[in-house]
């Protein structure tokens, strides 16, 4: 029976795909690699988002190998002190980037301040498609009480300003790096649930979803096999939209002393240290910001590049 | 017209509910919210359970919650753990700078990014439109923080250094002459840049897009067909068809403003609540913690009502749906 019921549903996919209307829909379900192919192809011509690519590779290694720095270019670890050798400048005394108030070495801290900044932003941004996209299908998919429920939660975590509320979670639990990662999420799945809830919306009523119902799938197997090759596109563009916002959370809860807590080094809590040195250190303050600035600009402008790349109708808007 | 701002008043009710359960369940959920005073060792256990005692923390934990909101409604915050001042005036005290600072930085941010947008859109794709772009994207993504004490950097430091004239790097006025009226917005200008600086950035993308809607539109060819100047048309029935949406949209980073000012009054010594809060988290005075974030949400609910209310105004077909 399964079997029958899966070659009815091949059936009705090669239907959707001939379909003129969704034509382009079809595409990016029938084969994902296809798809991916064509907008990589679009996303190269971008020469800006492949600068931006080039430079969020970079980052990413220079942070992956903090390890590897510490043992072969600094020779530190990130919490060694050295008072005696503190507050030199980049250059000075053997710091390449120069060394903090207690006479740690810049460098190897932006490395490993990095990784926590970086993980912290990846692992919400996974957390929240992981309730973001679950809440927002279950929604658009039953409607009804469901959708009243789940929408008006939505609805009011987008009208509280989040960040007093990431304040005081924080400053009452502590958190350690991967569950400040969880209250992040917490408070920041409204936005993609609402989306995937609109798209979800908008294909349950199309025939190929109604051809799978008549041909007896089941809700789950509906929306794993039928809704969510649909929705994959929203979820990646918006995924890498929304890491640069990530980094800039972390940095603020950091930098206000309830985000990553010292002595682990983030690029948030190096501001917040390297603050009182302003007038005499200023490359202590500029240098984990600046890192900040560019991961977290760098990584929109690859995900301006995927937007126009998965959508050609937007580009030049 | 009144049935809509009922209605919409109304539905408030509910949000604000929603946001005391989730602020009171966030501070309550482990037990006694100051346990962690406990972490001090000059502190005595005795003296926690008789803290507890006296702030009602031994009863159980939903009856805690209706007498806290029953307080709350009548404006009754608690008091502060710290100096025995009632929640309500510390915040009250400071409410004024916060929202000096707020307006100010939300005026920058409109008087900035509504012509850099109607410029973008009506000359798109030339160089200016790319600048534009270009320009509100890397203010989108600049941290806050590390914006603030860059100008801060700059203005007030180096200019000193280097002999020009130069900013002060923080609080309200200059202690020592007590501060007239143009101390006062010296102190203002670099605080202000900082926190209107991503909103800015974000608006005149989003007003470039609402202009280039309403150019392509059909009236706006009758206009021109009519043979009304270029700038008649843009600025009599283009302009004002686009700004629309921006009443939403204000009201929709109102939330976003106010975050930012949590970060930006820290970095400039500004005595608002973000400082108070952020004073509060240190001093595990956890009354006022609630307290703040129980006020920028209601602050935040108010604004966003009150953007909607205008939006019915400015755009009847809004009031029946």
């Amino acid at each position: 029976m399964t079997e029958q019921a899966q070659t009815l549903a091949e059936n009705a996919r090669s239907i959707e795909a001939v379909d003129p209307l969704t034509g382009q829909r079809a595409r990016t379900r029938r084969g994902s690699q296809g798809f991916w192919a064509l907008v990589w192809r679009r996303f190269r011509q971008n020469r800006l988002s492949m600068a931006a690519l080039f430079i969020v590779i970079l980052i990413i290694a220079f942070v992956l190998g903090a390890g590897l720095i510490s043992e072969h270019v600094t020779g530190v670890t990130p919490t060694k002190n050295n008072l005696a050798m503190k507050l030199s400048a980049p250059g000075e005394n053997g710091y390449i980037l120069g060394s903090d108030g207690n006479g740690r070495d810049v460098l190897t801290r932006l490395a490993y301040g990095g990784r926590a900044s970086l993980m912290i932003a990846t692992l919400s941004m996974l957390t929240i498609l992981a309730i973001g996209v679950i809440l927002g299908s279950l929604s658009g998919f039953f409607g009804g009480k469901i959708d009243t429920v789940i929408m008006r939660a939505v609805d009011m975590l987008l009208s509280i300003p989040t960040l007093p509320l990431l304040i005081l979670l924080a400053s009452f639990y502590r958190p350690g790096p991967a569950l400040l990662a969880v209250f992040v999420a917490s408070v920041s799945w409204a936005g993609i649930s609402r989306l995937i809830r609109g798209e979800v919306l908008r294909l349950r009523h199309q025939e190929f979803i109604q051809a799978a119902r008549l041909l007896g799938s089941s809700n789950s197997r509906i929306i794993f096999r039928h809704i969510m090759p649909n929705v994959v596109q929203i979820i990646v563009v918006w995924a890498s939209l929304a890491i640069p916002g990530l980094i800039l959370t972390e940095a603020a809860l950091s930098y206000l002393g309830v985000g990553v807590l010292p002595p682990t080094p983030s690029w948030g809590n190096m501001l917040q240290d390297s603050k009182q040195y302003i007038r005499t250190n200023w490359t202590l303050v500029f240098i984990p910001g600046f890192m900040i600035y560019i991961t977290a600009l760098c990584t929109y402008l690859v995900g301006m590049g995927l937007r126009d790349a998965t959508d050609p109708r937007l580009g030049g808007r | 017209m009144g049935a809509y701002i009922l209605r919409r008043v109304l539905q408030t009710i509910p949000l604000l509910l929603g946001i005391s359960l989730i602020t009171f369940f966030v501070v309550n959920a482990t037990g006694s919210p100051i346990a962690n005073l406990a972490i001090d060792p000059r502190v005595r256990p005795e003296d926690i359970a008789n803290l507890e005692r006296s702030l009602g923390l031994d009863k159980p934990v939903h009856e805690r919650y209706f007498i806290w909101l029953s307080n709350v409604v009548r404006g009754d915050l608690g008091n502060s753990l710290v100096n025995r001042l009632p929640v309500l005036d510390r915040i009250m005290a400071v409410l004024p700078n916060t929202l000096k600072l707020n307006i100010a930085a939300l005026t920058l941010a409109l008087l900035i990014s509504i012509p850099v947008g109607v410029a973008a859109a009506v000359r798109r794709n030339s160089v200016f439109d790319r600048l534009a772009n270009l320009l509100a994207v890397a203010g989108w993504a600049v941290p806050t923080v590390w914006l603030g004490l860059m100008l801060i950097l700059l203005f007030s430091v180096k200019f000193r250094e280097w002999g020009f004239p130069y900013l002060p790097v923080g609080g309200q006025s200059d202690l020592r002459s007590g501060g007239g009226f143009w101390d006062q917005v010296e102190h203002m200008i670099l605080p202000t840049v900082a926190l209107a600086i991503p909103s800015m950035a974000g608006w005149i993308v989003y007003i470039r897009t609402s202009m280039l809607e309403v150019i392509q539109q059909d009236y706006m060819r009758t206009a021109k067909a009519k043979g009304l100047t270029e700038r008649g048309v843009n600025m009599r029935h283009g302009f004002r068809n686009a700004l629309l949406p921006l009443i939403t949209l204000v009201g929709l980073e109102i939330p976003a403003i106010f975050g930012g000012s949590l970060v930006i009054e820290n970095v400039f010594a500004w005595n608002g609540m973000g400082r108070l809060t952020i004073d509060a988290v240190n001093e595990r005075d956890y009354t006022v913690v609630m307290g703040t974030t129980i006020f920028f949400s209601v602050l935040v609910v108010v604004g966003n009502l009150v953007a909607d209310i205008l939006y019915s105004i400015a755009d009847p077909r809004i009031r029946r749906d």
